[in-house]
């Protein structure tokens, strides 16, 4: 697994029934990118996210990691699912579907039990990423009973105690308020130290600069444009045709009405 | 009071019973042995013919589930849940073969039930999973209970969520008719919503390795206590039975 090039998407498909979410799509992810995909809802974004994670599988076309095609027939391989699955994390958008477990401590256990790592190694790695992630005190709580903040900060816990190559977010900062976004925010732009691989599927365009060195506009399964976060936030008639930004009225303190973009 | 009402009024006792569910009583012991010793104490009081040693049994049983700190309203909502669906039964029975028959259902079923409730309220869920998994329980199985648990917290919190906002957008009474109309609609949307959420929390769970084998921090093994307890279980149930016939 020396490839610098982390996923290679050829000409590929994904439908839902007769509903195609990925129309042909090409895609090279390489090792330590922070890529963004930008999209409005149904252009792909999650979709792709889950197929990069290996849930989903291709309906025609190539998915390859480090130079391997994904096929459901290689993840019944036990030796290759787990190394995988520890290579590879995905964050929900929804925490709670992502937190089942009875307490903040077993959910952050669950991937390493899974993988059978020794569970001394386990309660050590545990310990460090809630300390990482300054949740320790959470330890013991049910997480349904967390807020949103806490939520997140647990879902990535549980991944991120697996030590991943590359991380998958879909919309990281979906309904947080403003602080709990930035803590998110402020993690992600440290973490790893530039060698890891950040792929993060999002509508907020104010975090972009912060999260990803490059961005990838989805419309309809395709993709429609891909660049620097700068250059794609400054092309406003592409925002405004991938539903990503719209002429709206701000009403001054003066009272005054005025469009704005 | 209306239907969508005492639904959602259901619906948010559940929540809460639910809620409750997961902060089990740390009373300790194997989680093999409370499995084992539910699964013989149950035997033996379906196979009980005397109301009086049922009686007896519920009452050892409720004994030992309030000093395991369960509380008495836990214990009274459990075995409501149970008469309700026991009366199904034992209503017919009382016209029928007479009323210490209809005893005989009911008081089997609350026993069974008591015994049931102090095993889910003193020992985590996925304790009881990996112990059926000591006992060969069939993976699948396993699969699927642990599926149900995680998901049912979710399918209730969107029914709850879904009857709450159809509320707020209701302007003035609505018929019988109405209300059956409604509730029937959100029947079939939270039909199609949990499928699309059972499979995001199968994936949820695959995507962290998980395939279908339970596995938790602790390690089982069996203390003096935990044999004192299995062999004190195995001769009541033995003394139920023979008692009883």
């Amino acid at each position: 697994m020396t490839n610098s090039l982390v996923f290679e998407a050829i000409n590929l498909h994904y439908s839902y029934g007769k509903i195609a979410a990925l129309d042909g799509l090409n895609l090279n992810i390489s090792q330590g990118e922070r890529i963004a995909f930008l999209g409005a809802n149904g252009s792909g974004k999650s979709t792709l996210l889950r197929l990069l994670d290996a849930l989903y599988f291709p309906s025609s076309g190539e998915l390859r990691y480090q130079g391997t095609k994904l096929t459901e027939e290689l993840f019944e391989e036990e030796s290759f699912a787990f190394a995988y699955r520890r290579e590879v994390a995905l964050v929900f958008q929804n925490p709670d579907v992502q937190l089942f477990c009875p307490t903040v401590y077993e959910e952050v256990a669950f991937g390493p039990l899974q993988m059978k790592w020794p569970k001394e190694v386990i309660r050590v790695r545990v310990a460090e990423t809630l300390e990482l992630l300054k949740i320790s005190h959470l330890a013991e709580r049910v997480p349904h009973q967390l807020s949103g903040g806490e939520k997140k900060k647990v879902a990535l816990a549980s991944v991120l105690i697996l030590d991943p190559k590359v991380i998958l977010l879909d919309e990281p900062c979906a309904a947080l308020d403003p602080r709990s976004q930035m803590q998110i925010i402020d993690f992600l732009a440290e973490w790893g130290n530039k060698s890891k691989t950040v792929v993060t599927a999002t509508h907020d365009l104010h975090t972009l600069e912060d999260i990803a060195d490059k961005c990838v506009v989805f419309e309809q399964g395709k993709i429609i444009a891909s660049g620097a976060p700068h250059d794609i936030l400054h092309d406003h008639d592409l925002l405004k045709r991938s539903n990503l930004m719209h002429s709206h009225r701000h009403r001054s303190v003066a009272g005054h009405v005025h469009q704005a973009e | 009071m209306n239907v969508s009402r005492v639904l959602e009024s259901t619906l948010s006792q559940l929540t809460g019973t639910l809620a409750q569910s997961e902060t089990t009583l740390k009373t300790g012991g194997d989680p093999r042995v409370k499995v084992i010793g539910a699964l013989l104490v149950t035997v033996a009081a379906v196979s009980v013919r005397r109301w009086a040693i049922l009686a007896a049994l519920l009452v050892l049983l409720s004994g030992v589930a309030i000093l395991a700190g369960i509380t008495w309203k836990r214990l009274f909502a459990g075995w409501a849940g149970g008469l309700f669906f026991a009366a199904v039964v034992a209503v017919p029975a009382v016209f029928n073969s007479g009323w210490q028959l209809a005893l005989l259902l009911v008081l089997r079923s609350e026993a069974s039930l008591t015994c049931w409730m102090l095993l889910i309220l003193t020992t985590p869920f996925n304790l009881v999973l990996r112990a059926l998994q000591a006992l060969s329980v069939p993976t699948v199985f396993i699969a699927i209970l642990s599926m149900t648990f995680r998901y049912i917290f979710l399918l209730v919190q969107t029914a709850q969520d879904m009857l709450l906002s159809r509320r707020s957008r209701i302007v003035g009474r609505m018929t019988g008719a109405d209300h059956r109309r409604m509730l029937s609609s959100t029947a079939g949307v939270l039909l199609g919503k949990s499928m699309q959420m059972s499979d995001d929390v199968y994936h949820a769970m695959a995507s962290r390795g998980f395939r279908g084998e339970i596995r938790v921090m602790q390690n089982f093994e069996m203390a003096t206590r935990d044999w004192s307890l299995l062999v004190s279980v195995a001769a009541l149930a033995a003394a139920v039975f023979v008692t009883g016939r």
